[in-house]
């Protein structure tokens, strides 16, 4: 009787066992921000860890999206993205809209689009797969993630509390990104690690 | 006359100018009321209604993935306050890879407006407002414009728009106070509501329902929302993948619109971690039992081996050994015909697998949490296949002379024709195989369930050929046979000892009524054995008369009809088992609450998930958890010891496995300690046999 036990619990323990597990990835605030791979506008592959010990940022943008105009046109963008530079922040903007969609530029458009705003980033990235998008769970533009100089993700979410496209709400906005790199800059904890983006839903190809 | 002829022109060009549209709008919004006057004191409904163009959307108060809920700012005489908007119900608006929460064609959002009581009558109330509203089809355009009505201040008024209003107010949700609460684990949100009788229709629409949170950030917009309904509790459980983000602690009050795309519910309820406070960190972590990677032939292959191994339980090995004396007695020439035989007892016993894996899977597609050994959770079912155990060892034992049930040719045996008789008989070596399948099999089984219900029902069919399997080998090998021992007087005394494991097998059924539905049960299962002693004492008493024979089945079937009925009515006791787990082993009852509590700390927490008729579990914690030295050991890590009781029906506790991806017990799940940062590792499910050294080594910190 005692081995007939064995044997069952054997044959139930294997067909338990039997089972590989599933992952998927999603960065989690405060986790490894996962690497990526993408070519910029001049072609070149950029990847995340080539900034090891630096703060990231990384901004989903689409130039004609009009959460994205009222932050570029009142210069509200260009603002945080040059206090970034000051501070020795990386800043990847990043365009997910696959060929055909609305956004989509080539890499030439993409450099005329960013020298027309005066954008100041490190580098705009082609994701024309929306690989680095869907990996980083970007849904809208404007979309903000900042990766700290740990290599974890400090802050996803908006670039700040007033969810409209009217420029008008930026000069009472608290803007997170701006906090979140002021946070970091002065290594203090990040005080607001999370939020809902708010903009154009992001025209990944199907 | 130059001039003349620029005022010509102008004039001639102004009606053009003033007719072209100013900008191409998608969306056009209405300021209506639901009255021709304001009156004052009274409150008058104003509708914000968007009109939409064909293809675009707007959105609902929480956008989903992306967009903007309207705003509307309103520029009112002052003393003029409007209620916070009542936005329709939602419909689910995909967008690509995302997910919108929002409306097409049109929407209506109401607000009322009080009119002070010293609005001066005769005057003209002029009602103004600045809408934002964001339309989107591929691409987003904000629209702004400004609404505006007009209404005189009378001393009565008469209704206006009453249709629009009245269809406006249908779509609005009805707030609704039924008792909900919502359990958020690593993989799932789950929405209980529990749904009052008079609202009880609304269950069957299961199906049709669509859930919203009021709040971004705690469901995975886009994946598939399920919604089941369980009519015996009126709970409706509605599930969707968690969002892998956002803290829950940051979710201050779960509120949810409900739709069946007609009706419209809204309710809200307290948000309870299922199995984590570190739910960000376990995201990844859950654990699957069987997933559907599992190669099927290999599944297949468990569950023939695990049927197999069900002929040497105590229930089922005496059947076997009755058909196999049986074989033994027959003359040496007639044991060719054993093989067609056989095959039917096969058939009979597949058949019966299959009909109880049918019968699992309907319950399981109306909604009913359900796993296997769901035929012991019910103390009726329990007290019936005591009694037939009982029977059955009466038979063995000799009580009783009359062939009913296996000592090889049965009672219809006679009548019918003998591949008809053994196709019964492996129709019954089923049933009397079914009380032990539950604690052995429940595994296995669980994963099958999470199978489609063809390859669960194949994987069913499986079980039985593995259980009728010796036999059928038996049957069809004259070798074998010839090993056979040589019939004689020690057959007859074989045979009674085969009745000892059936009673045991009947003690161990009282005793799961025992921990199922208290003494009283106990009381009345005896009671029906009685009543079946006598039955089948007055049955089988010579001379047999007829009429005796009448009475005795006329007065058995009243007793057990009378307990049956009266077991049937038992209310289940709560989760918590008779046998205290605090007694010996420190555990505290497994809730959802508890749990969730216990996370809260900084030490580790053991989950264990059991039941009585789970023999499984119940070694393990003979050999293994009930031990001094693990004792010892959980008091040296301050673990905190929670154990669930599945030996009766429980939806938290079929959740919680679920959320484990499993739908049987034995679970075993560790929490890990914090670590120095705070974070709680990732949850681990211990293997289903347990030892000292497996508890020692996973409550070692990762190194």
């Amino acid at each position: 009787m005692r081995f007939a036990f064995a044997l069952l619990l054997a044959g139930v323990l294997a067909f338990a066992g039997a089972a590989p597990l599933t992952a998927h990835a999603s960065p989690v605030i405060g986790q490894p921000a996962p690497e990526f791979s993408a070519k910029d506008t001049g072609g070149n592959t950029r990847s995340l860890s080539t900034y090891k010990g630096k703060v990231v940022v990384l901004e989903w943008t689409n130039h004609e999206c009009p959460y994205v105009k009222k932050h570029y046109d009142s210069g509200n963008m260009q603002k945080i993205q040059q206090q970034a530079a000051d501070q020795g922040v990386i800043w990847l903007r990043i365009i997910s809209s696959a060929p055909g969609k609305q956004g989509h530029l080539s890499g030439v458009d993409a450099d005329r689009v960013a020298r027309d705003a005066n954008a100041v980033a490190t580098a705009t990235l082609i994701d024309e797969t929306g690989e680095v998008g869907k990996l980083y769970g970007a849904k809208t533009t404007p979309g903000m993630v900042v990766i700290g100089a740990d290599g974890n993700v400090a802050y996803a979410g908006a670039i700040d509390d007033k969810p409209t496209s009217d420029q008008a709400d930026i000069a009472t906005a608290k803007n997170y990104v701006k906090t979140v790199l002021d946070d970091l800059h002065a290594g203090r904890p990040v005080s607001v690690a999370e939020t809902q983006s708010y903009g154009c839903g992001i025209k990944y190809g199907e | 006359m130059r001039l003349f002829l620029l005022l010509l022109t102008l004039l001639v060009s102004l009606p053009a100018l003033a007719q072209e549209p100013p900008q191409e709008s998608h969306v056009q919004v209405r300021l209506l009321a639901n009255a021709d006057a304001a009156v004052p004191g009274q409150t008058v409904t104003l509708g914000v209604q968007q009109l939409i163009v064909p293809g675009w959307h707007t959105y609902w108060r929480n956008p989903g993935d992306s967009g903007e809920a309207m705003n509307v700012k309103w520029a009112l005489p002052s003393g003029y306050q409007p209620t916070d908007l009542l936005w329709p119900a939602p419909r689910r608006v995909p967008y690509g890879p995302l997910m919108n929460f929002g409306y097409t064609d049109e929407a209506v959002m109401l607000t009322d407006l009080a009119i002070p009581a010293n609005a001066p009558i005769g005057q003209t109330l002029a009602l103004r407002a600045n809408v934002n509203v964001l339309v989107c089809d591929e691409i987003c355009i904000p629209e702004t414009q400004a609404i505006a009505l007009d209404l005189p201040i009378r001393a009565s008024s008469s209704p206006a728009n009453a249709e629009l209003f009245a269809g406006a107010a249908r779509k609005l949700p009805q707030i609704i106070d039924w008792a909900t609460n919502t359990e958020i684990d690593a993989n799932e949100v789950r929405v209980r509501v529990t749904l009052p009788s008079y609202a009880a229709d609304i269950g069957k629409a299961a199906s049709d329902m669509e859930f919203f949170p009021l709040e971004w950030g705690y469901i995975e917009n886009a994946s598939d929302q399920r919604a089941t309904f369980e009519p015996s509790t009126g709970t409706l459980t509605l599930r969707q993948q968690r969002a892998s983000g956002r803290d829950i602690a940051a979710i201050e009050s779960a509120g949810y619109v409900l739709t069946d795309g007609e009706q419209a519910w809204q309710f809200a309820g307290p948000i309870k971690n299922a199995p984590a406070a570190s739910i960000g960190a376990m995201a990844q972590s859950a654990p699957d039992a069987v997933s559907l990677d599992t190669p099927l032939l290999l599944m297949l292959l468990f569950a023939f081996l695990g049927g197999m191994i069900l002929n040497l339980m105590p229930c089922v090995f005496p059947v076997l050994s009755m058909k196999a004396l049986h074989l033994v007695a027959l003359p040496q020439g007639e044991r060719g015909h054993a093989s067609r035989a056989g095959v039917f007892y096969a058939l009979g016993v597949v058949a019966m697998f299959l009909v109880l894996g049918a019968v699992l899977l309907a319950l399981r597609g109306a909604g009913e949490q359900l796993g296997w050994g769901f035929q012991l959770q019910n103390p009726a079912t329990v007290a019936l296949l005591a009694w037939l155990l009982f029977t059955v060892g009466l038979n063995l034992i000799g009580a009783f002379d009359l062939r009913i049930a296996f000592g090889g040719e049965m009672l219809l045996a006679g009548r019918h024709h003998p591949l008809v008789a053994a196709f019964l008989t492996g129709v019954l070596a089923t049933l009397v195989a079914t009380p032990c399948s539950a604690p052995f099999m429940a595994t296995a089984i669980g994963a099958a369930l999470t199978q489609s219900p063809a390859i669960a029902l194949l994987i069913f069919a499986f079980v039985g050929l593995g259980l009728a399997a010796p036999f059928v080998v038996l049957c069809c090998s004259p070798a074998l046979q010839k090993i056979l021992p040589r019939p004689g007087a020690w057959m007859e005394t074989f045979r009674q000892l085969l009745a000892f494991p059936m009673f045991a097998s009947v003690i161990w059924l009282v005793w799961v009524l025992a921990q199922q539905g208290g003494p009283g049960a106990v009381a009345w299962a005896l009671t029906g054995m009685l009543g079946l002693g006598l039955a089948i004492w007055l049955f089988d008493r010579q001379p047999v008369t007829r009429a005796r024979r009448m009475l005795a089945m006329a007065a058995g079937g009243l007793v057990m009809l009378a307990t049956l009925s009266t077991l049937a009515f038992i209310v289940p006791r709560d989760a918590v088992s008779v046998e205290d787990p605090a007694r010996t082993d420190n555990a505290r009852a497994f809730t959802p609450d508890a749990l969730e509590t216990a996370l809260k700390g900084n030490t580790p927490v053991f989950v264990n998930m059991t039941a009585s008729w789970c023999i499984t579990c119940l070694v393990n914690e003979r050999v293994a958890l009930d031990t001094p030295a693990v004792h010892d050991l959980f008091a040296a890590k301050n673990l905190t010891y929670l154990k669930g009781d599945w030996t009766n029906r429980d939806p938290a506790i079929t959740a919680y496995l679920q959320s484990f991806r499993r739908s049987g017990v034995p679970l075993y799940v560790l929490y890990p300690a914090r670590q120095a940062d705070g974070q709680r590792p990732p949850a681990m499910v211990l293997p289903q046999i347990l030892s000292l050294d497996t508890l020692a080594a996973a409550l070692e910190p990762a190194k």
